[in-house]
């Protein structure tokens, strides 16, 4: 080991300022590069989830309307009404 | 062997093998970097001149070598989407831009702060450091590039391009310090030669090195991962994989 002490570690000599600057902006610059794929590709997963919720939504109100038929909807009712 | 790389080469099967692959090299990048790490902080001998600031450079020298390596991958993978217009290259180019750019970034800002104790300046405008500024603004092109452009099918030809082009301030950055005069020294440790420091200080440094290159690939794959699955976001398997989790 090349350090007496704890002390004398943190201090590099008179470098410590630049030694452990350096350190810290590559752990920052390699954790970022990381977790920032990570974190797109949650974001993606989750919104193609809620697009799929929506879209199974949509799918079961069409079913049910044609199991129903037309005339229960008012909304397409009147708008046979109107020529 | 061409059926093995024909079946790499489509977006899906990649982000099936990169899913394999990638916890292994993961526990490997960590390793060689916390290895190389307190290697080079607690147990590597100072420099006889510059005392205990030479181990900024188990980080600056790294960084510097993946900074070019990395876009001369992504120059790679430009030319492979050019002459065979295989998607998954296109990707590759992608994705390789922001990390080689956070990545010179990093050469430079190590190589400044270095450069205040043993210059006495943080910058000069000399070949080595102008070149490598020449690099961060080829990554920042292509990146601005390819956002500049709506036509994914043009964008990805217009940025591999330009990443092709930019492949000539690479010899420019390696022989810099032997055609000009300049503050920087000269490389001290290269693949064919013996270095020329002692193995107490090449080893940590080796294994750095060794870190930083599996760390690009471990990024460059969680990268492409999540851009296949934006691109493929419609297709029936990402449909599924977002059923199943």
């Amino acid at each position: 080991m090349s350090f007496n002490s704890f002390a004398e570690f943190l201090q590099m000599g008179e470098h410590g300022v630049f030694v452990w600057s350096c350190y810290g902006i590559t752990l920052v610059v390699l954790l970022v590069n990381i977790l920032r794929p990570l974190q797109l590709k949650s974001a993606i997963l989750r919104a193609r989830r809620q697009a799929l919720v929506q879209e199974n939504a949509r799918e079961k109100t069409r079913e049910i309307k044609q199991t129903h038929g037309q005339a229960h909807d008012p909304v397409a009712s009147k708008r046979q009404e109107t020529p | 062997m061409w059926k093995w790389l024909h079946r790499l080469g489509s977006p899906r099967s990649f982000f099936d093998l990169s899913g394999r692959w990638l916890p292994w090299l993961g526990f490997l990048a960590g390793a060689l970097l916390i290895v190389g790490a307190v290697w080079g902080l607690l147990f590597a001998p100072q420099d006889y001149q510059q005392g205990n600031s030479a181990r900024i450079m188990y980080v600056h020298v790294p960084a510097s070598i993946l900074a070019q390596s990395s876009y001369m991958m992504m120059a790679s993978a430009a030319l492979v989407f050019l002459v065979w217009r295989i998607k998954l290259a296109d990707i590759a180019v992608q994705c390789a831009a922001p990390i080689g750019a956070s990545i010179t970034l990093l050469a430079l800002v190590t190589g400044a702060i270095w450069g205040k104790p043993t210059w006495g300046t943080w910058w000069v405008w000399d070949a080595r450091l102008t070149s490598t500024l020449v690099l961060l603004f080829l990554f920042l092109g292509v990146i601005a590039l390819r956002s500049a452009m709506d036509n994914r099918d043009a964008a990805g030809r217009a940025t591999a391009v330009l990443a092709l082009v930019g492949v000539v301030n690479l010899p420019i950055i390696k022989y810099s310090v032997d055609w000009w005069f300049t503050l920087h020294q000269s490389s001290s440790f290269s693949l064919t030669e013996k270095p020329a420091m002692p193995a107490e200080m090449w080893l940590p440094l080796l294994i750095m090195v060794l870190g930083f290159y599996t760390f690009f690939f471990v990024a460059w794959m969680l990268r492409m991962r999540a851009e296949i699955l934006q691109r493929e976001s419609r297709t029936q398997w990402v449909s599924d994989l977002v059923r199943d989790s």
